[in-house]
């Protein structure tokens, strides 16, 4: 801003227009999360997104729907597939990257079987390396967080080795990924674990040699409901001033912790009751519906494919393979 | 001036990291002057100046398969590169196998990651 003060006089006298252009730019840049409805509704309406031909807020005619209702089923894909979503804010989307970005996806998910993961299950990424001796690379350790949207989507393990915190972060679609396995399917209470940061040691060491537990079919996921106790400050992030579930902070004395509640700026529990917020962060159901169809014809494809394999491997075992008749000798 | 751990088993590192003031880093022998992993620098250990090699940074990279670790390592090293312990003690990333500072370090590290 302090800049643009300096140029005001010479921009009025010569460029009216790109004072007006600087203008915007700079209050698209302080509310980049507002979006005027104009804006909104060009990007639904567009000949690319399926949404054009649905019901969308602020349209003048509604017209029918033919599609069948969005079911539970479809909406779990948002848990299952993170990486599919796209970013939720506006000006960062793009509707020919997003399809784009898909088909790589998927492209890459026929290749390595990529398991269905949560931040907290106990994970084994297994990475080519030219230099080690087996030519591989393992790494066991927890899911701390799961960051990015498309094909960039990224997550970080923990583990602990010799008494020393390791933090790797792997990008999901890294063609140097030689496999990923889930060796415990689990959810935890919050979305991002960084604060085993700053906990006991034994909340996130995990043996390399973690032997594999099977959930039952059709289990739900079950949620680990440990609840983690902090060490005392200093701390790499202000951890109080978060609203985590699976944390147990210190004792801190009372009138202390409400001056710092009070200070703070990130501890704003009201925000779960902000409806415009929460349709601003979120992927309409309208949006998501295309990439389901998407990711519904790759598991579709992926399945035909399995049953292809499990048929050809029993026709290898039940061949009869026929002993040599020694033919010469009876002549 | 960033504060180091070193983990050697060295007289000097013992020393060093039971003296009254932590070891820090006075320079680092690189163009950007920011260290990081397989980086030599310069070290103020115990009133003294040591040459050491970066093994673990806290910092998150966004270079994907790269660990950090939740405190910065580094081992002391010779003019020559050779290090002055005989063992370290704390997991090195795996890329430093490749790295031209870092091939007499490997022989004593046993753990990667």
């Amino acid at each position: 801003m302090f800049q643009l003060y300096e140029k005001i006089p010479y921009l009025l006298a010569r460029q009216p227009n790109a004072l007006k252009q600087t203008i915007q730019t700079i209050a698209a840049r302080n509310y980049t999360n507002t979006v005027p409805n104009r804006i909104l509704e060009k990007a639904r309406r567009s000949k690319l997104g399926a949404a054009a031909k649905g019901p969308s807020v602020g349209s003048d005619e509604r017209p029918k729907l033919e599609q069948a209702e969005y079911s539970q089923a479809e909406r779990d894909y948002k848990y299952i597939y993170p990486d599919f979503l796209p970013n939720p804010v506006y000006y960062f989307r793009d509707k020919i990257r997003e399809k784009l970005e898909r088909i790589d996806m998927i492209n890459r998910r026929k290749q390595i079987t990529i398991p269905e993961f949560y931040v907290g299950s106990i994970m084994a990424v297994t990475v080519s390396d030219p230099y080690a001796p087996g030519k591989s690379n393992r790494f066991v350790g927890i899911c701390i967080r799961r960051d990015e949207y498309g094909l960039k989507h990224s997550f970080t393990l923990r583990n602990v080795i010799d008494g020393l915190g390791v933090e790797i972060m792997y990008d999901l679609y890294n063609p140097t990924i030689r496999s990923i396995e889930v060796l415990k399917l689990e959810k935890r209470l919050d979305d991002n674990l960084s604060y085993l940061q700053d906990s006991p040691p034994e909340y996130s060491t995990i043996p390399f040699d973690f032997e594999p537990v099977k959930l039952l079919p059709g289990m739900k996921v079950p949620v680990n409901m440990t609840k983690v106790p902090l060490k005392n400050k200093p701390w790499r992030h202000a951890w109080d001033r978060k609203a985590l579930r699976g944390v147990i902070l210190p004792e801190i004395k009372r009138y202390q912790h409400e001056e710092y509640m009070n200070s703070s700026s990130d501890f704003k529990p009201y925000e779960k009751w902000d409806l415009m917020k929460n349709y601003r962060e979120t992927i309409h159901d309208d949006d998501h519906r295309e990439i389901v169809q998407d990711i519904k014809k790759f598991e579709s494809e992926i399945t035909d494919k399995q049953e292809i394999v499990t048929a050809a491997k029993k026709l290898v075992r039940t061949r009869h393979i026929p002993k040599e008749t020694p033919s010469n000798e009876k002549k | 001036m960033s504060r180091m751990k070193i983990v050697d088993d060295s007289k000097l590192a013992r020393d060093g990291m039971a003296y009254k003031r932590a070891p820090k880093i006075i320079h680092v022998y690189n163009k950007k002057r920011i260290g990081s992993i397989g980086d030599t620098v310069l070290l103020a250990v115990k009133g003294q100046k040591q040459k050491a090699i970066i093994v673990g940074c806290k910092n998150y990279n966004r270079k994907g398969g790269i660990p950090n670790f939740d405190t910065n390592n580094c081992v002391l090293v010779d003019d020559q590169n050779t290090p002055l312990g005989s063992r370290v003690t704390v997991p090195i990333p795996a890329s430093l196998r490749s790295h031209p500072n870092c091939t007499k370090l490997i022989a004593l590290a046993t753990n990667f990651v």
